[in-house]
């Protein structure tokens, strides 16, 4: 356990980030109106949903463009069990636990062995069956119409309650994803980043390794699904097109991918300027393109990525640079240390 | 290095020059809006702040804002006072449309029809009925129940709006329905959305269509049309694979085969589909009379020009959906093609109706472009808003506009006259209509037959009617395997 005062004044400077962050999440909710109580929410579950996204196509770089499959599954799940059946608040959210497993378990079946372009597209065609089973299987889905009917549990039914229990899964389970990135699995799937036949040459079976991070992945990706269907208290086929797969791609690049940070700065980015910025101007999607040519342009790694540049040219700068020695990459906001598991 | 360094910023300077262009329309709206907003401001509250006046010329967004707080306040406050049927100073509606997305097109539409109404009978913000001040906050969509979810969150909480009406979409209609329906201050008025179940079989808290109709509504009369009056025997449909179509289609076959004809097959396609090439030679190989057909929106023009390019309208007339000829899409179609084509709905745009021929003409003058359903959807709503507002003399709450509106209201619309039914769904003329020329060779939809009064349930019943389910992909009507 290292003191307060041996750690490093970037280290310092996080750890305060991440203090003022926790507590602006925590009294945000009484100082907001309810419209912007909501995108908090939104944006919290984005981020979820993003970073459980970020795992695949940041960590170990196989960008998956279907993950909305496994959230939409997760959604429906609850949804039909709450709409079509009596079921009580805890056999929705089993069956929807079981529904975003199930789907995360097939798509890996489905996708373990593949690799670059192709993975890509046989993610896409996964998220495109979940999508074409939501609008045409109209007595579970409902088509087109969505599931009606669905309402959170009684003693989380308002607005704020809701966003606290969504804060504190969030919190848990981003703890939970700082430990997998940091595990040896996790280093694993950044060498399938790297290159997967040295992953396999050092003996690792990565077809498996692939499998078990769509199910780690689709674990978190199911989580979110969970928690927006009971914000929504709907679900219908545009939950699972295309484009809600494409989304949480776009927040963690925008946001800085391969970090774990980045996806939740895009996830509240992307959410404010869809749903706030679009009050005031008409044609936010532009102001989303351009802004997305910006951080390609001058932000490679992202804003959290630009940041953290900004910031250690900043210390470089005063003489008392932390380790000169580190690379750009690795010194990526909170990114991992470089040194390797034991 | 330099050149490198120089090419950097030419390419921030262009992307800087395309954020302004994207802003320079928008600003012009934001101005016009926060500039309304500030005209409120001055009307309701006398006893702000006079700086205020000097501010209203050049607000920012975040003042309009506050000031939209301001109001919103106000509101709640009256209301307060005075409880439930309470006597209003100014009436919001939260109007949801799809400005973005796949059907912004329509959207536009709307939009442009709603502002007409405010642009004739008021200052272009606001109306003024009996000393109640009628006003719209618009929000978009983005052609997405999620989106509009969020949207209506905000028209209720921020904007603290009376009466939503809850976008195009069936999914955006039904998802805002659903979320609003255990509130009892808010009153949903749905112009566009149609499932046939919101006013029939599981019907909505506080909710009606004024201007609006029911999915298989139109299509109903059509399908008795087509055995009666032109005499078909045998029919098939091709039907988008949707919601929307299992109930336009559903209607037509319903009633079609319960008249006595015959429907021989049904193709579904799915909605997007541009196309039609595998589906056209499918119709081509079909022996029957008539092929009743519903392809929607940006799919409804390569479905026309199939239709007519593989030369099945030679053997077989197409009867077309509400929207598959509606003057949205007819703007784009060719004469060529789809010059003559029978469709039906309850909107006709050549219908020789005075209040039709207004519309159309005013429309005509303030956009250019001749006036769709969607235009006239929301013009209609606003008659009705407006025209209820004054029976009860200044009075709102959502209950007593639903019982005022479902008295014996009639209100004559672009649509033709319009009454509701005990479930909020209008009681209106549905036509026959046909694809013809006008004078200066522009498209248009002239009604060639006229059911008038119908209700939701026509022909039927309404108890047996009830009975059956809702029309899906396996269930189209009795007589329908």
């Amino acid at each position: 356990m290292t003191r307060l005062s041996e750690l490093s004044l970037t280290r310092k400077v996080q750890l305060a980030l991440l203090l003022g962050v926790v507590a602006a999440g925590v009294i945000l909710p009484h100082v907001v109106d309810a419209f912007i109580l909501r995108l908090l929410t939104l944006a919290l579950v984005s981020a979820l949903f993003a970073m459980s996204v970020d795992l695949m196509a940041g960590y170990a770089g196989l960008v998956t463009l279907g993950h909305a499959g496994v959230l939409g599954s997760a959604m429906y799940g609850v949804g039909y069990v709450a709409s079509k059946t009596d079921g009580g608040v805890g056999l929705q959210i089993l069956v929807g636990f079981i529904a975003g497993m199930a789907a995360a378990t097939i798509f890996g079946l489905m996708a373990m062995r593949a690799t670059g372009v192709y993975f890509i597209m046989i993610t896409i065609a996964q998220g495109m069956i979940i999508w074409g089973l939501a609008s045409s299987l109209v007595k579970i889905s409902g088509a087109e119409n969505g599931l009606l009917g669905i309402r959170r549990p009684v003693n989380i039914d308002s607005d704020i309650r809701y966003y606290y229990v969504v804060l504190a899964v969030i919190l848990v389970c981003s703890l939970a994803l700082f430990v997998v990135v940091r595990s040896p699995f996790g280093y694993a799937l950044k060498g399938l980043r790297g290159s997967e036949t040295r992953v396999r040459m050092l003996g690792h079976n990565s077809a498996f390794l692939k499998f078990y991070m769509f199910m780690v992945s689709g674990f978190f990706a199911t989580i979110a699904g969970i928690l927006l269907v009971y914000l929504n208290e709907f679900v219908s086929p545009s939950d699972v097109i295309l484009g809600a797969s494409a989304l949480p791609v776009l927040m963690s690049i925008l946001g800085g991918i391969g970090t774990l940070v980045g996806p939740v700065i895009g996830a509240f980015v992307i959410v404010f300027l869809r749903n706030w910025v679009s009050i005031h101007v008409d044609r936010w999607p532009t102001l989303m393109g351009l802004i997305f040519i910006l951080v390609v342009l001058f932000a490679r790694d992202g804003l959290a990525g630009a940041v953290s540049k900004w910031w250690h040219r900043q210390i470089d700068g005063r003489g008392s640079g932390t380790n000169p020695t580190r690379s750009q990459e690795e010194a990526a906001l909170p990114g991992p240390q470089p040194v390797g598991p034991s | 290095m330099r050149n490198k360094r120089i090419r950097r910023w030419a390419l921030l300077l262009a992307v800087l020059a395309m954020f302004a262009a994207a802003c320079s329309d928008d600003s012009d709206d934001a101005g016009d809006s926060s500039a309304d907003a500030g005209d409120d401001a001055d009307a309701g509250d006398d006893d702000a702040d006079s700086g205020d006046d000097a501010d209203a010329d050049d607000d920012t967004d975040a003042d309009a804002d506050a000031d939209d707080d301001a109001d919103a306040g106000d509101d709640a406050d009256a209301g307060d006072d005075t409880g439930d049927d309470a006597a209003i100073e100014s009436l919001k509606i939260g109007v949801l449309l799809p400005l973005t997305g796949f059907v912004a097109g329509p959207g536009e539409d709307a939009q442009q029809g709603l502002e007409l109404y405010f642009d004739q009978f008021g200052d272009g913000s606001t109306i003024d009925v009996g000393g109640v001040s009628i006003e719209f906050v618009l929000e978009d969509t983005g052609s997405d129940p999620a989106v509009a979810l969020t949207s209506a969150t905000k028209l209720v909480e921020v904007d603290n709006v009376d009466i939503i009406i809850p976008g195009i979409l069936a999914s955006t209609g039904g998802a805002v329905g659903d979320a609003l329906g255990d509130r009892d201050d808010v009153l949903l008025l749905s112009p566009y959305s149609c499932n046939d179940d919101f006013t029939q079989r599981a019907p909505l808290n506080a909710y009606a269509r004024p201007g609006g109709w029911a999915c298989s509504q139109s299509s109903h009369a059509f399908g008795l049309w087509a055995f009666e009056e032109a005499g078909f025997e045998t029919v098939a449909t091709a039907c988008a694979d949707y919601t929307f179509g299992y109930e336009h289609c559903g209607g037509f076959t319903d009633a079609f085969t319960n008249a006595g004809g015959t429907v021989n097959d049904q193709i579904w396609f799915p909605p997007p589909t541009q196309d039609f090439g595998t589906y056209a030679t499918q119709m081509n190989g079909l022996d029957v009379d008539a092929i009743m057909a519903l392809s929607v929106g940006g799919a409804a023009v390569p479905f026309v020009t199939a239709y007519s390019e593989f030369g099945i309208d030679r053997n077989t007339p197409m009867l077309a959906g509400a929207v598959t000829t509606d003057q949205s899409v007819l703007r784009a179609m060719d004469s060529s093609t789809v010059l003559g084509t029978i469709s039906h709905g309850h909107w006709a745009e050549g219908a020789d109706i005075p209040e039709t021929q207004a519309f159309v003409a005013d429309f005509e003058e303030a956009t250019g472009k001749i006036a769709s359903y969607y235009a006239a959807a929301n013009y209609a709503a606003m008659q009705w808003i407006v025209a209820t507002l004054d029976l009860t003399g200044g009075q709102f709450s959502p209950d007593l506009f639903l019982e005022t509106m479902k008295g014996d209201m009639v209100v004559n619309t672009p649509f033709g006259p319009q009454s509701l039914d005990d479930e909020g769904s209008p009681i209106l003329n549905i036509y026959i209509r046909e694809v013809v020329e006008r004078e200066d060779g522009k498209l248009w939809n002239v009604p060639i037959f006229t059911y008038e009064g119908v209700d939701q349930y026509f022909p039927f019943d309404r108890d047996t009617y009830l009975q059956q389910p809702s029309y899906t992909k396996d269930f189209q009507g009795e007589a329908v395997g």
